[in-house]
């Protein structure tokens, strides 16, 4: 296997680990970095970015997932507010990847907060060409809300669901002065913060702006704001063949995609819009040559 | 920190040595962490505990068996006896990069049925310490089990008729099959009376709220004059999220188990 582990920067951090390429396969031109998804560190939900690392490095692309300062192993940056800390980590990566792979752009991806910590990195750093988003934030448009609310209106049950989610809201509310807190069990998105509509429209303006190709994959855990493919450019008023933004919806998956098939499918989404917009023109003849003689695994 | 991969027969494993950061001690503790989505839940938890056992003076480190976390390998082509191994190859690293001859180790969960294996082989294992030990394989597929129902439960309603939910070959989120299965159901912890009568000094148990453990395994336990913490923290260990684990009452009792 053609992984290494590294501390980057000063050596004191981020920690990387860099999938490689094959020695029959061609190293790409753009180089990838992961970011960390909520409070999981670099391995992803249920190793999801171990998988996707991988298979990239099979496609060419060297990869690099990161734990961010302050997350899984990486120490934090002290004093410095999350943003700054964020720009400095990716500054690390990319200067790595350009060291030690030649690389001359990057794509950075994330899942739930970071795919934010991506778009976010799309928009203020110029290497940065394209960002594949998984579970991205979206905005409710009037089919979105046809979607949603007109099947439930005839679901008698959900009536009943939530009657005993607001039952139960309050309840925790009152009981919350006699708990005593030994611990606490933080879920995924406990960090993930919504910088507001206006901020993430903006975002998604510069990224067209500035030519960055994304690649949105929403889930079935996006309900809450999304519930059809389009709908982000629906929302941003964008032409679909014009934008730079490719959107996939996979209704059946959930938000940190449990099952290993639609962990597959995600992975193989993103695979096919890497190659369709980065794959090197002169390197993808020579790999279709070598593919032919020697198939990759 | 210093994280680095390491050669386990042909498998390539990723270990994180934790050196200490004052009063130094002739002690040093390999951590062996759970397995399926308890692994990734544990890791915050476990960070903070080699972080602070390094902070009293231990040579700390922690591993990634083979199919698991970074380490190389698919998770269902392993097996208990290459998990065995891998924990004897990060002994054998810890004990080199710390010039330290005796180890304790920390088992979590399933990683205590491993680390009890390698406790009861080595006799350079002064401690034994297990936070919700899997005794036995058979009984902890089927805690999975119910784990995969209630996830595929929660796929159904949203699930298009074109793409169905998998009826076979994978499991709480990870991808097995059948011979890893049965590999797994045979498992067993070596007896707790093996265990308290081993060269292992000393043998704990830590377990949480609402723990896996059986009435009857904690009674054994007892039996055979092991030490038990109860702690009253809910780990939940049966959810099929990844909720990330921060009790550090448990934290704080495993360090005090060393």
């Amino acid at each position: 296997m053609l992984e290494s582990v590294h501390l980057l920067g000063t050596g004191r951090g981020p920690i990387g680990i860099l999938s490689r390429p094959p020695e029959n396969v061609p190293v790409q031109e753009t180089g990838i970095v992961l970011m960390n998804s909520g409070l999981l560190h670099r391995v992803g939900p249920f190793g999801m970015y171990v998988q996707l690392a991988r298979e990239l490095a099979k496609q060419g692309f060297v990869t690099l997932r990161i734990d961010q300062s302050g997350k899984g192993d990486s120490e934090r940056r002290d004093q410095l507010g999350f943003e700054e800390s964020m720009l400095l980590d990716f500054d690390d990566a990319a200067k790595f990847l350009t060291q030690e792979a030649g690389v001359k752009q990057f794509v950075v991806m994330g899942l739930c907060s970071g795919a934010d910590d991506a778009l976010l990195l799309a928009t203020r750093v110029e290497a940065i060409r394209g960002a594949a988003l998984l579970e991205a934030f979206a905005f409710r448009t009037p089919r979105y809300f046809l979607l949603h609310y007109v099947p439930r209106l005839f679901r008698a049950r959900l009536y009943w669901i939530a009657f005993k989610r607001l039952i139960r809201s309050i309840l925790e509310v009152a009981m919350r002065p006699f708990q005593t807190k030994i611990g606490s069990i933080a879920d995924i998105g406990a960090i993930r913060e919504f910088s507001g509509d206006a901020a993430i429209r903006r975002r998604y303006k510069a990224a067209c702006e500035q030519k960055v190709k994304l690649l949105c994959i929403f889930t079935d855990g996006s309900r809450s704001y999304y519930n059809y493919e389009g709908q982000l450019h629906e929302s941003l008023g964008l032409d679909g063949n014009q934008s730079g933004i490719t959107e996939k919806y996979l209704p059946g998956a959930k938000h940190t995609y449990p099952i290993a098939s639609d962990r597959e499918q995600a992975i193989a989404e993103i695979v096919i819009w890497l190659k369709a917009e980065f794959l090197s023109p002169d390197l993808n003849s020579l790999l279709d040559d070598r593919s032919e003689q020697h198939p990759v695994e | 920190m210093e994280p680095s991969f390491i050669t386990a027969d042909d498998r390539s494993l990723l270990v994180t040595y934790h050196p200490p950061t004052q009063l130094f001690r002739d002690e040093a503790v390999l951590i062996c962490p759970p397995f399926f989505g308890e692994y990734l839940r544990s890791h915050a938890a476990l960070r903070r505990l080699a972080g602070g056992l390094a902070d009293t003076g231990y040579h700390v480190m922690r591993l990634d068996y083979s199919g698991t976390g970074d380490s190389s390998g698919a998770f269902g082509d392993a097996t208990v006896d290459n998990w065995a191994t891998d924990v004897h190859s990060a002994i054998a690293e810890l004990k080199a990069v710390s010039g330290v001859n005796t180890v304790q180790l920390v088992g979590v969960r399933y990683g205590a049925l491993v680390a009890a294996i390698v406790a009861v082989q080595d006799a350079t294992i002064s401690r034994l310490v297990m936070w919700d030990p899997v005794v036995r394989g058979d009984h902890y597929l089927e805690q999975l089990e119910d784990t995969h129902k209630r996830l595929l439960d929660a796929h159904v309603s949203a699930r298009p008729a074109e793409s169905p939910l998998p009826q076979s070959g994978e499991l709480a989120g990870f991808a097995v099959n059948d011979q890893f299965l049965r590999m797994f159901a045979e498992s067993r912890m070596p007896s707790w009376s093996d265990l308290a009568g081993s060269q292992t000094k000393s043998t704990i148990v830590v377990v949480s709220g609402n723990s896996a453990l059986r009435p009857e395994t904690l009674e054994q336990i007892s039996g055979a004059g092991i030490q038990l913490h109860e702690d009253t923290f809910d780990c939940d260990w049966s959810t099929y999220t990844e909720a990330v684990l921060l009790p550090h009452s448990i934290v704080e009792a495993l360090k005090g188990a060393l």
